[in-house]
């Protein structure tokens, strides 16, 4: 379990309580620039922000260092810039450098994930080659290498960004996997459908505040449409899935 | 990936070579008169040409391995001290002590040979930290104010160094100018000495970390959320890079282009993984230096040219193709 209080930062974020609980997708939604990513740079140490507390399982995370940190918690940042020739294989391997499997234990990681991901055949591509979907999926695989192996923290910003319908599943569907192995998983997402039918609990930000938290009957019409400025319609389908439909205007 | 080594045919390769440095030069060596003691022959082997052979090699190495270590710093393949004004922060500092401090220098050859690469080198770290600082963005390191930037820093130790040199006695700007073209002619002992210390120094402590080096190359957030202390990483760099500029810089000179044609010329055999890149570099640029000096010798002999002419000349040339490459290659903007 990830439990954070106390995230301040300047203008850029106020919220004073963030629990992601193991073997849950918490899904954090909100329009561009209402504190998504800061949230995720605090809960993943990446920014100190003094007064805050950020723990796993009790342990504080501000408190260790960067070495035993990653290895309970692997965090997906939104762009990466590689300009070495490293194959995708090399690339995805990296995310074991802080944990000690041994090498069944890593050989048979790196075959799940590189199943799920859809990078078979690309393993040998030199990373600058890649295509920014398949960019994205190699970052992916180096995260999810990374994960602990005992229940640990998963954080992914936007994960689904440049990534086809078929991959966006792939990669939900694995995600939806890992959590038999108790991890806490918190994702920022922008398709609503995607979030609703894959996360279990929201967290809504609006101007750096959470102005909702529980599950999917936060999502309601009138609250969307207020965090994102633009209508939006909520619809339940024939087998019972949440879908969302903004109303684009074109005039 | 490949994993091939070219350590051990390059082992050999080096040897060779430098049996030809050896026998490079205006005197004949005899082979017969080689252990006779006294001999001309004797003198020029071990007191001019074999540590001259020797402290081309090392230069060669430290200066392909600091090339590599400037490119990690920088997660850009095409850093490369000489370009991004490291060389010439180091320049500017040894040039202003040997025309300063000159005759202080010259009644003290130990002075002279601790002192030049302690000032060399502070020359170098200042000038990396001013790059670092200035050519860092939110997100990586800007490769355009990057080069920018190592072209103002370039023009104004070029300045600062012409300045010394109008004010500098004749003596003084005869040694300053050829200095500054590279060259291997002041080879001694003590040199050799201070340059294999340093570089055994200086290749172990990269070795050891060349796995978080790789990391590193990931961007600093990616290696710092991988576990890898950043702070500690790029000190590592910085100083690593800045010893190695700077010793070299204050016993040859400025020999351009090393830096970067050897890592690249590694990276196309073997990938760019550092573990193999760092001690592969320092072997071939053994071997491109200890061949550049030969030639050196060779082509206008019983003259000779500054080496770093040669280095410039084949390297501009390759610093040209390989931009070429990049810009036109799809994705690469």
């Amino acid at each position: 379990m990830l439990k954070a209080s106390h995230i301040r930062l300047e203008q850029r974020i106020a919220v004073d309580e963030f629990i992601a609980e193991s073997g849950e997708i918490h899904v954090i939604l909100g329009s561009n620039g209402s504190g998504k990513s800061s949230l995720l740079s605090a809960l993943s140490c990446l920014i100190k922000l003094p007064g805050a507390q950020i723990e796993i399982d009790g342990i504080d995370l501000q408190q260790i260092s960067a070495e035993s940190r990653a290895s309970r918690i692997a965090v997906l940042t939104q762009r990466q810039t590689l300009d070495f020739d490293f194959t995708v294989e090399q690339v995805v391997r990296m995310g074991l450098h802080p944990l000690q499997l041994d090498e069944n234990q890593a050989q048979h990681r790196f075959e799940e994930v590189v199943t799920a991901l859809d990078l078979r055949g690309l393993l040998e591509r030199r990373y600058p080659t890649l295509s920014r979907g398949e960019a994205q999926r190699t970052q992916i695989a180096r995260v999810l290498m990374q994960r602990s192996p005992d229940a640990g923290v998963i954080l992914m910003d936007e994960p689904l960004t440049a990534l086809d319908l078929r991959h966006q599943n792939a990669v939900m569907q694995y995600c939806q996997r890992l959590k038999s192995e108790r991890h806490a998983m918190v994702m920022v997402l922008h398709d609503l459908d995607i979030a609703a039918q894959f996360g279990d609990r929201f967290t809504l930000l609006e101007r750096g505040q959470a102005v909702a938290s529980g599950n999917q009957d936060i999502l309601q019409p009138e609250l969307l449409s207020r965090v994102y400025e633009i209508n939006i319609e909520r619809k339940v389908s024939e087998d019972g899935r949440l879908q969302f439909n903004a109303l684009m205007i074109n005039d | 990936m490949s994993n091939r080594s070219v350590l051990l045919p390059g082992s050999l390769a080096l040897l060779l070579l430098m049996l030809v440095g050896l026998s490079v030069g205006p005197v004949d060596l005899q082979f017969s008169q080689l252990l006779v003691a006294d001999s001309t022959d004797a003198a020029v082997l071990w007191q001019l040409r074999m540590p001259r052979v020797l402290l081309a090699a090392l230069c060669g190495a430290l200066l392909a391995v600091t090339g590599a270590a400037t490119q990690t710093l920088f997660r850009n393949p095409l850093a490369d001290p000489s370009l991004i004004g490291v060389s010439a922060g180091a320049a500017l500092a040894t040039v202003a002590v040997v025309v300063l401090g000159g005759t202080m220098l010259a009644s003290h050859s130990l002075l002279a040979t601790l002192g030049l690469p302690l000032a060399s080198f502070s020359g170098g770290v200042l000038a990396t930290l001013l790059v670092m600082r200035m050519a860092s963005r939110y997100r990586g390191i800007s490769m355009t104010a990057l080069l920018l930037i190592g072209l103002a820093i370039n023009a104004i130790a070029g300045a600062f160094i012409g300045a010394l040199k109008y004010v500098a006695d004749a003596s003084a700007l005869r040694d300053a100018s050829f200095w500054l073209m590279g060259r291997f002619t002041e080879a001694t002992w003590w040199q050799v000495l201070t340059l294999c210390v340093v570089l055994v120094f200086v290749l172990l402590l990269l070795q050891r970390q060349a796995g978080k080096l790789n990391l590193w190359l990931l961007g600093a957030q990616e290696a710092q959320l991988l576990g890898v202390d950043i702070a500690a990483t790029r000190w590592l760099l910085i100083l690593c890079a800045s010893i190695g500029v700077g010793v070299v810089v204050a016993f040859a000179g400025l020999i351009g282009f090393v830096g970067l044609m050897v890592p690249h010329l590694v990276r196309i055999w073997s990938g760019p993984d550092n573990r193999l890149l760092l001690p592969q570099s320092a072997l071939v640029g053994a071997l491109l230096m200890v061949l550049a000096d030969a030639l050196s010798r060779h082509l206008i002999s019983p003259s000779e040219l500054p080496v770093g002419i040669l280095t410039a000349l084949a390297g501009g040339p390759f610093f040209l193709l390989l931009l070429h490459l990049r810009y036109t290659e799809a994705g690469h903007a």
